[in-house]
Protein backbone atom coordinates (compact mmCIF):
# COMPACT_ATOMS: atom_id res chain seq x y z
CA UNK A 1 0.00 0.00 0.00
CA UNK A 2 1.15 3.45 -0.63
CA UNK A 3 2.15 6.45 1.64
CA UNK A 4 1.86 9.64 -0.68
CA UNK A 5 3.87 12.04 1.32
CA UNK A 6 2.82 15.52 -0.27
CA UNK A 7 4.56 18.85 1.19
CA UNK A 8 2.56 21.76 2.34
CA UNK A 9 3.77 23.56 -1.06
CA UNK A 10 2.22 21.05 -3.15
CA UNK A 11 -1.28 21.97 -2.01
CA UNK A 12 -1.22 25.08 -2.54
CA UNK A 13 -1.17 26.50 -6.65
CA UNK A 14 1.84 27.59 -8.09
CA UNK A 15 2.59 30.68 -9.82
CA UNK A 16 1.22 28.91 -13.63
CA UNK A 17 -1.66 27.67 -12.25
CA UNK A 18 -2.70 31.45 -10.35
CA UNK A 19 -1.59 33.30 -13.76
CA UNK A 20 -3.76 31.27 -16.04
CA UNK A 21 -6.93 30.89 -13.82
CA UNK A 22 -6.44 35.18 -13.64
CA UNK A 23 -6.09 35.46 -17.18
CA UNK A 24 -8.97 33.42 -17.91
CA UNK A 25 -11.18 35.02 -15.24
CA UNK A 26 -10.22 38.18 -17.30
CA UNK A 27 -11.55 36.81 -20.19
CA UNK A 28 -15.81 37.31 -20.42
CA UNK A 29 -16.75 34.02 -19.38
CA UNK A 30 -19.04 32.41 -22.54
CA UNK A 31 -21.31 30.59 -20.43
CA UNK A 32 -22.87 33.88 -19.80
CA UNK A 33 -23.22 35.10 -23.48
CA UNK A 34 -25.10 31.84 -24.27
CA UNK A 35 -27.33 32.35 -21.21
CA UNK A 36 -28.01 35.33 -22.29
CA UNK A 37 -29.01 34.34 -25.98
CA UNK A 38 -31.33 31.41 -24.42
CA UNK A 39 -32.93 34.00 -22.43
CA UNK A 40 -33.93 35.93 -25.17
CA UNK A 41 -35.27 33.18 -27.56
CA UNK A 42 -32.39 31.39 -29.13
CA UNK A 43 -32.94 27.91 -27.94
CA UNK A 44 -29.97 26.23 -29.86
CA UNK A 45 -27.70 28.00 -27.83
CA UNK A 46 -28.86 25.75 -25.01
CA UNK A 47 -27.77 22.63 -26.90
CA UNK A 48 -24.29 24.81 -26.53
CA UNK A 49 -24.86 25.27 -23.13
CA UNK A 50 -25.36 21.54 -22.37
CA UNK A 51 -22.46 20.02 -24.50
CA UNK A 52 -20.20 22.73 -21.84
CA UNK A 53 -21.80 21.44 -18.64
CA UNK A 54 -23.05 17.83 -19.55
CA UNK A 55 -19.87 16.40 -18.53
CA UNK A 56 -19.87 18.45 -14.92
CA UNK A 57 -23.65 17.41 -14.07
CA UNK A 58 -22.79 13.75 -15.36
CA UNK A 59 -20.13 13.51 -12.93
CA UNK A 60 -21.91 15.05 -10.36
CA UNK A 61 -24.30 12.14 -10.72
CA UNK A 62 -22.49 9.41 -11.24
CA UNK A 63 -20.89 9.91 -7.54
CA UNK A 64 -24.49 9.63 -6.54
CA UNK A 65 -26.47 7.38 -8.84
CA UNK A 66 -26.20 4.23 -10.92
CA UNK A 67 -24.24 4.78 -14.01
CA UNK A 68 -27.30 3.92 -15.64
CA UNK A 69 -29.84 6.49 -14.19
CA UNK A 70 -27.03 8.97 -14.75
CA UNK A 71 -27.73 10.19 -18.74
CA UNK A 72 -31.64 10.27 -18.43
CA UNK A 73 -31.25 12.40 -15.03
CA UNK A 74 -28.50 14.90 -16.68
CA UNK A 75 -31.07 14.93 -19.42
CA UNK A 76 -34.33 16.14 -16.83
CA UNK A 77 -31.99 18.30 -14.95
CA UNK A 78 -30.94 20.21 -18.02
CA UNK A 79 -34.31 20.21 -19.36
CA UNK A 80 -35.10 21.58 -15.57
CA UNK A 81 -33.27 24.01 -15.62
CA UNK A 82 -33.94 25.66 -18.72
CA UNK A 83 -37.63 25.88 -17.83
CA UNK A 84 -35.82 27.76 -14.15
CA UNK A 85 -33.23 29.78 -16.06
CA UNK A 86 -35.27 33.03 -15.47
CA UNK A 87 -34.49 32.56 -11.93
CA UNK A 88 -30.36 32.27 -11.78
CA UNK A 89 -29.42 35.77 -10.78
CA UNK A 90 -25.30 35.68 -11.78
CA UNK A 91 -25.17 34.06 -15.44
CA UNK A 92 -21.44 33.85 -14.73
CA UNK A 93 -22.26 31.08 -11.94
CA UNK A 94 -24.28 28.48 -14.23
CA UNK A 95 -21.78 25.69 -13.49
CA UNK A 96 -22.55 26.08 -9.41
CA UNK A 97 -26.36 26.72 -10.41
CA UNK A 98 -27.10 23.71 -12.50
CA UNK A 99 -24.26 21.63 -10.13
CA UNK A 100 -26.76 22.21 -6.98
CA UNK A 101 -29.98 21.15 -9.28
CA UNK A 102 -27.91 17.74 -10.27
CA UNK A 103 -27.25 17.12 -6.20
CA UNK A 104 -30.93 18.12 -5.33
CA UNK A 105 -32.34 15.57 -8.43
CA UNK A 106 -29.81 12.55 -6.46
CA UNK A 107 -30.79 12.92 -3.32
CA UNK A 108 -34.47 12.95 -4.67
CA UNK A 109 -33.66 9.90 -6.80
CA UNK A 110 -32.87 8.06 -3.50
CA UNK A 111 -35.27 8.70 -1.84
CA UNK A 112 -38.40 7.19 -4.24
CA UNK A 113 -36.11 4.43 -5.14
CA UNK A 114 -34.17 1.14 -4.47
CA UNK A 115 -30.49 0.99 -4.86
CA UNK A 116 -29.62 -2.59 -5.32
CA UNK A 117 -31.37 -2.95 -8.27
CA UNK A 118 -28.72 -0.29 -10.31
CA UNK A 119 -26.01 -1.82 -8.77
CA UNK A 120 -26.17 -5.51 -9.69
CA UNK A 121 -27.31 -3.78 -13.08
CA UNK A 122 -23.98 -2.36 -13.25
CA UNK A 123 -21.98 -4.83 -12.25
CA UNK A 124 -23.07 -7.67 -14.69
CA UNK A 125 -23.05 -5.42 -17.44
CA UNK A 126 -20.48 -5.27 -20.13
CA UNK A 127 -16.66 -6.75 -20.45
CA UNK A 128 -14.07 -7.26 -17.98
CA UNK A 129 -12.51 -3.84 -18.29
CA UNK A 130 -15.49 -2.03 -17.53
CA UNK A 131 -16.73 -4.73 -14.87
CA UNK A 132 -13.55 -3.27 -12.81
CA UNK A 133 -14.46 0.51 -13.92
CA UNK A 134 -17.23 0.02 -12.56
CA UNK A 135 -16.01 -1.60 -9.07
CA UNK A 136 -13.02 0.91 -8.75
CA UNK A 137 -16.67 3.54 -9.19
CA UNK A 138 -18.05 2.04 -6.27
CA UNK A 139 -14.87 2.39 -4.22
CA UNK A 140 -14.70 6.05 -5.19
CA UNK A 141 -18.73 6.42 -4.48
CA UNK A 142 -17.72 4.98 -0.70
CA UNK A 143 -14.97 8.22 0.17
CA UNK A 144 -16.65 11.28 1.45
CA UNK A 145 -19.04 13.33 -0.28
CA UNK A 146 -16.07 16.47 -1.27
CA UNK A 147 -13.65 13.70 -2.50
CA UNK A 148 -15.48 11.59 -4.37
CA UNK A 149 -17.00 14.20 -6.60
CA UNK A 150 -13.84 15.61 -7.11
CA UNK A 151 -12.15 12.57 -8.18
CA UNK A 152 -15.06 11.22 -10.69
CA UNK A 153 -14.86 15.01 -12.31
CA UNK A 154 -11.02 14.53 -12.43
CA UNK A 155 -10.17 10.75 -13.39
CA UNK A 156 -14.10 9.88 -15.41
CA UNK A 157 -14.79 13.01 -16.71
CA UNK A 158 -10.75 13.97 -17.86
CA UNK A 159 -11.36 17.51 -16.49
CA UNK A 160 -8.42 19.64 -14.72
CA UNK A 161 -8.51 20.69 -11.60
CA UNK A 162 -8.41 23.88 -12.87
CA UNK A 163 -11.61 23.41 -14.65
CA UNK A 164 -13.29 21.53 -11.76
CA UNK A 165 -12.96 25.00 -9.43
CA UNK A 166 -14.09 27.27 -12.17
CA UNK A 167 -17.17 25.04 -13.26
CA UNK A 168 -17.82 23.78 -9.33
CA UNK A 169 -17.52 27.48 -8.05
CA UNK A 170 -14.87 25.92 -5.27
CA UNK A 171 -11.85 27.67 -4.95
CA UNK A 172 -8.65 26.00 -6.58
CA UNK A 173 -7.05 25.67 -3.45
CA UNK A 174 -10.25 23.54 -1.99
CA UNK A 175 -10.12 21.28 -5.12
CA UNK A 176 -6.56 20.51 -5.12
CA UNK A 177 -6.92 19.27 -1.36
CA UNK A 178 -9.82 17.37 -2.27
CA UNK A 179 -7.91 15.76 -5.67
CA UNK A 180 -4.92 15.06 -3.28
CA UNK A 181 -6.32 13.84 0.28
CA UNK A 182 -8.78 11.76 -2.16
CA UNK A 183 -6.58 9.97 -3.98
CA UNK A 184 -4.54 8.99 -1.16
CA UNK A 185 -7.88 7.77 -0.09
CA UNK A 186 -8.43 5.99 -2.97
CA UNK A 187 -4.59 4.20 -3.20
CA UNK A 188 -5.18 3.19 0.16
CA UNK A 189 -8.50 1.43 -0.44
CA UNK A 190 -7.20 0.35 -4.04
CA UNK A 191 -4.23 -1.24 -2.69
CA UNK A 192 -2.41 -0.62 -5.52
CA UNK A 193 0.47 -3.73 -5.25
CA UNK A 194 -2.14 -6.16 -6.76
CA UNK A 195 -2.04 -4.34 -9.92
CA UNK A 196 -5.17 -2.74 -11.70
CA UNK B 1 2.59 -5.75 1.90
CA UNK B 2 2.77 -1.76 1.66
CA UNK B 3 5.19 -0.41 -0.40
CA UNK B 4 7.89 2.65 0.27
CA UNK B 5 6.81 6.53 1.03
CA UNK B 6 7.59 8.61 -2.32
CA UNK B 7 7.62 11.90 -2.98
CA UNK B 8 4.92 12.22 -6.06
CA UNK B 9 4.26 15.90 -7.66
CA UNK B 10 0.49 16.73 -7.61
CA UNK B 11 0.96 18.51 -10.86
CA UNK B 12 0.00 15.10 -13.00
CA UNK B 13 -3.21 15.05 -10.86
CA UNK B 14 -3.90 18.83 -10.72
CA UNK B 15 -3.86 19.74 -14.68
CA UNK B 16 -2.10 16.79 -16.29
CA UNK B 17 1.92 19.01 -16.27
CA UNK B 18 4.64 17.43 -14.99
CA UNK B 19 5.12 14.12 -15.05
CA UNK B 20 2.56 11.74 -15.77
CA UNK B 21 1.84 9.42 -12.59
CA UNK B 22 1.33 6.07 -14.40
CA UNK B 23 -1.30 5.30 -11.46
CA UNK B 24 -3.32 8.00 -12.32
CA UNK B 25 -2.85 7.24 -16.23
CA UNK B 26 -3.82 3.49 -15.80
CA UNK B 27 -7.34 4.77 -13.14
CA UNK B 28 -7.96 7.68 -15.85
CA UNK B 29 -7.96 5.06 -18.76
CA UNK B 30 -10.52 2.44 -16.68
CA UNK B 31 -12.47 5.26 -15.84
CA UNK B 32 -12.45 7.10 -19.24
CA UNK B 33 -15.18 4.31 -20.20
CA UNK B 34 -17.33 5.37 -18.34
CA UNK B 35 -17.04 8.84 -18.77
CA UNK B 36 -20.08 11.16 -20.04
CA UNK B 37 -21.26 10.68 -24.14
CA UNK B 38 -23.74 13.37 -24.19
CA UNK B 39 -26.80 12.54 -26.73
CA UNK B 40 -28.05 15.56 -28.16
CA UNK B 41 -30.45 17.39 -25.99
CA UNK B 42 -34.28 17.35 -27.10
CA UNK B 43 -36.01 19.67 -26.22
CA UNK B 44 -39.74 19.74 -26.23
CA UNK B 45 -41.01 22.39 -28.68
CA UNK B 46 -43.66 23.35 -25.71
CA UNK B 47 -41.17 24.05 -23.48
CA UNK B 48 -39.34 27.96 -23.80
CA UNK B 49 -37.10 29.40 -21.19
CA UNK B 50 -39.38 32.30 -19.07
CA UNK B 51 -37.89 35.52 -19.40
CA UNK B 52 -36.33 37.12 -16.32
CA UNK B 53 -38.97 38.91 -14.85
CA UNK B 54 -39.26 41.35 -12.03
CA UNK B 55 -37.67 39.78 -8.74
CA UNK B 56 -38.05 41.21 -5.41
CA UNK B 57 -35.51 39.56 -3.60
CA UNK B 58 -33.26 41.09 -6.51
CA UNK B 59 -33.97 44.67 -5.01
CA UNK B 60 -34.24 44.15 -1.83
CA UNK B 61 -30.76 45.53 -0.56
CA UNK B 62 -31.67 48.85 -3.32
CA UNK B 63 -35.06 49.18 -1.60
CA UNK B 64 -33.85 48.87 1.70
CA UNK B 65 -31.71 51.55 1.16
CA UNK B 66 -34.01 53.74 -0.37
CA UNK B 67 -36.69 53.08 2.58
CA UNK B 68 -33.97 53.85 4.63
CA UNK B 69 -33.11 57.29 3.61
CA UNK B 70 -37.10 57.97 3.05
CA UNK B 71 -37.50 57.70 6.63
CA UNK B 72 -34.59 59.91 7.65
CA UNK B 73 -36.05 62.43 5.39
CA UNK B 74 -39.65 62.08 7.32
CA UNK B 75 -38.33 61.87 10.55
CA UNK B 76 -35.93 64.92 10.07
CA UNK B 77 -38.89 66.80 8.06
CA UNK B 78 -41.22 66.27 11.28
CA UNK B 79 -38.74 67.30 13.68
CA UNK B 80 -38.11 70.29 11.94
CA UNK B 81 -41.28 71.18 11.79
CA UNK B 82 -42.02 70.24 15.41
CA UNK B 83 -39.50 71.89 16.80
CA UNK B 84 -40.54 75.06 14.47
CA UNK B 85 -44.25 75.25 16.08
CA UNK B 86 -42.96 74.61 19.56
CA UNK B 87 -40.69 77.81 19.06
CA UNK B 88 -43.66 79.76 17.21
CA UNK B 89 -46.02 78.76 20.15
CA UNK B 90 -43.56 79.26 23.41
CA UNK B 91 -42.85 82.30 24.82
CA UNK B 92 -39.85 83.42 25.26
CA UNK B 93 -38.78 82.15 28.92
CA UNK B 94 -35.80 83.55 30.80
CA UNK B 95 -34.59 82.32 34.00
CA UNK B 96 -34.88 84.34 36.81
CA UNK B 97 -34.60 84.58 40.61
CA UNK B 98 -38.08 84.10 42.40
CA UNK B 99 -39.70 87.84 42.39
CA UNK B 100 -42.52 89.14 42.24
CA UNK B 101 -42.95 90.62 38.73
CA UNK B 102 -45.74 93.12 37.14
CA UNK B 103 -46.57 89.87 34.84
CA UNK B 104 -49.83 89.02 37.39
CA UNK B 105 -51.23 92.31 36.45
CA UNK B 106 -50.51 91.68 32.81
CA UNK B 107 -51.84 88.39 33.15
CA UNK B 108 -55.40 89.69 34.94
CA UNK B 109 -55.37 92.13 31.70
CA UNK B 110 -55.53 89.23 29.72
CA UNK B 111 -58.56 87.65 30.86
CA UNK B 112 -61.15 86.62 28.45
CA UNK B 113 -64.37 88.57 28.53
CA UNK B 114 -67.28 86.35 27.28
CA UNK B 115 -68.64 87.60 24.09
CA UNK B 116 -71.80 88.30 25.64
CA UNK B 117 -71.17 90.59 28.08
CA UNK B 118 -69.75 92.86 25.03
CA UNK B 119 -72.84 92.72 22.86
CA UNK B 120 -75.24 92.46 26.00
CA UNK B 121 -76.32 96.01 26.50
CA UNK B 122 -72.66 97.57 26.61
CA UNK B 123 -73.62 101.09 27.80
CA UNK B 124 -76.64 100.09 29.96
CA UNK B 125 -76.45 101.75 33.84
CA UNK B 126 -73.02 102.53 33.65
CA UNK B 127 -71.78 106.06 33.16
CA UNK B 128 -68.33 105.34 33.59
CA UNK B 129 -68.00 103.12 30.45
CA UNK B 130 -67.98 106.12 27.86
CA UNK B 131 -66.94 103.81 25.15
CA UNK B 132 -68.67 100.36 24.35
CA UNK B 133 -67.01 97.56 25.87
CA UNK B 134 -66.21 95.82 22.39
CA UNK B 135 -63.64 98.90 21.98
CA UNK B 136 -62.32 98.29 25.47
CA UNK B 137 -61.52 94.76 24.80
CA UNK B 138 -60.04 95.28 20.98
CA UNK B 139 -57.44 97.72 23.02
CA UNK B 140 -56.79 95.30 25.38
CA UNK B 141 -56.54 92.36 22.55
CA UNK B 142 -54.07 94.45 20.98
CA UNK B 143 -51.50 95.22 24.16
CA UNK B 144 -52.23 91.10 24.57
CA UNK B 145 -50.79 90.04 21.14
CA UNK B 146 -46.96 91.15 22.22
CA UNK B 147 -47.40 89.32 25.24
CA UNK B 148 -47.28 85.35 26.14
CA UNK B 149 -49.72 83.20 25.94
CA UNK B 150 -51.38 82.80 29.23
CA UNK B 151 -52.68 78.94 28.28
CA UNK B 152 -48.68 78.28 28.19
CA UNK B 153 -47.67 80.11 31.38
CA UNK B 154 -50.57 77.56 33.35
CA UNK B 155 -49.49 74.45 31.69
CA UNK B 156 -46.17 75.15 33.49
CA UNK B 157 -47.16 76.41 36.66
CA UNK B 158 -44.07 74.19 38.46
CA UNK B 159 -42.16 76.88 37.49
CA UNK B 160 -43.83 80.15 37.84
CA UNK B 161 -41.51 80.69 40.82
CA UNK B 162 -38.10 80.46 38.78
CA UNK B 163 -39.38 81.76 35.79
CA UNK B 164 -40.62 85.08 34.73
CA UNK B 165 -42.51 85.79 31.52
CA UNK B 166 -40.18 88.32 29.50
CA UNK B 167 -42.91 91.23 28.97
CA UNK B 168 -42.67 93.32 25.95
CA UNK B 169 -41.48 96.65 26.75
CA UNK B 170 -44.65 99.32 25.65
CA UNK B 171 -44.32 103.12 25.01
CA UNK B 172 -45.29 104.95 27.83
CA UNK B 173 -48.80 106.46 26.23
CA UNK B 174 -49.43 102.76 25.32
CA UNK B 175 -48.54 101.77 28.67
CA UNK B 176 -51.55 104.41 29.75
CA UNK B 177 -54.00 102.74 27.48
CA UNK B 178 -53.73 99.75 28.47
CA UNK B 179 -53.82 100.44 32.29
CA UNK B 180 -56.80 102.38 31.31
CA UNK B 181 -58.37 99.70 29.20
CA UNK B 182 -58.23 97.72 31.96
CA UNK B 183 -59.51 99.29 34.49
CA UNK B 184 -62.78 100.13 32.29
CA UNK B 185 -62.61 96.16 31.53
CA UNK B 186 -62.63 95.21 34.98
CA UNK B 187 -64.97 97.79 35.83
CA UNK B 188 -67.49 96.20 32.89
CA UNK B 189 -67.09 92.77 34.10
CA UNK B 190 -67.94 94.04 37.98
CA UNK B 191 -71.04 95.35 36.50
CA UNK B 192 -71.76 92.55 34.35
CA UNK B 193 -71.23 90.28 37.18
CA UNK B 194 -73.56 92.04 39.32
CA UNK B 195 -76.13 91.95 36.81
CA UNK B 196 -75.66 88.43 36.21
CA UNK B 197 -76.23 87.74 40.05
CA UNK B 198 -79.50 90.00 40.23
CA UNK B 199 -81.06 88.37 37.44
CA UNK B 200 -80.19 84.85 38.68
CA UNK B 201 -81.39 85.87 42.09
CA UNK B 202 -84.94 87.15 40.74
CA UNK B 203 -84.90 83.91 39.00
CA UNK B 204 -84.48 82.02 41.86
CA UNK B 205 -86.58 84.52 44.30
CA UNK B 206 -89.87 83.59 41.91
CA UNK B 207 -89.57 79.87 42.50
CA UNK B 208 -88.83 80.10 46.24
CA UNK B 209 -89.58 83.48 48.61
CA UNK B 210 -86.76 82.01 51.34
CA UNK B 211 -83.16 81.80 50.04
CA UNK B 212 -82.06 79.81 52.83
CA UNK B 213 -82.49 76.25 52.57
CA UNK B 214 -81.87 72.84 54.38
CA UNK B 215 -80.36 75.45 57.16
CA UNK B 216 -80.92 74.22 61.07
CA UNK B 217 -81.92 77.18 63.25
CA UNK B 218 -78.47 78.09 65.34
CA UNK B 219 -79.06 78.90 68.91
Amino acid sequence: MYELEAPADLLLMNGQSKVAIKQRSDEPPPEALLIRAVLEGDRDQYGRLYSLYAPLVHGILLARVPRSEAEDLAQDIFLHALRKLDTLRDLNAFGPWIGMIARNRAMDFHRKSHETVEVTEDLKSGDATETKAAEILEIIRSLPDAYRETLILRLVEGMTGPEIATRTGLTPASVRVNLHRGMKLLRGKLGFEEGL
Amino acid sequence: MKKPMRNVSDDYLWDQSGEPDPEIQELEQLLGTLRCQPRPLEIPAALQPSRPRFVLRDFKPRLAIAAAIALVVLGAGLWLGLARRERRDTPELVKTAAKPSASDDSRQAAVIVPEDVSHENPNAGNEVLKEPVSVLVERVNRTRRNRPNPTTVAANANRQREIELKTPELAGNELKEAQAGKAHLMLALRVASAKLNLAIKKAQGSTSGNLIHNQHKVG
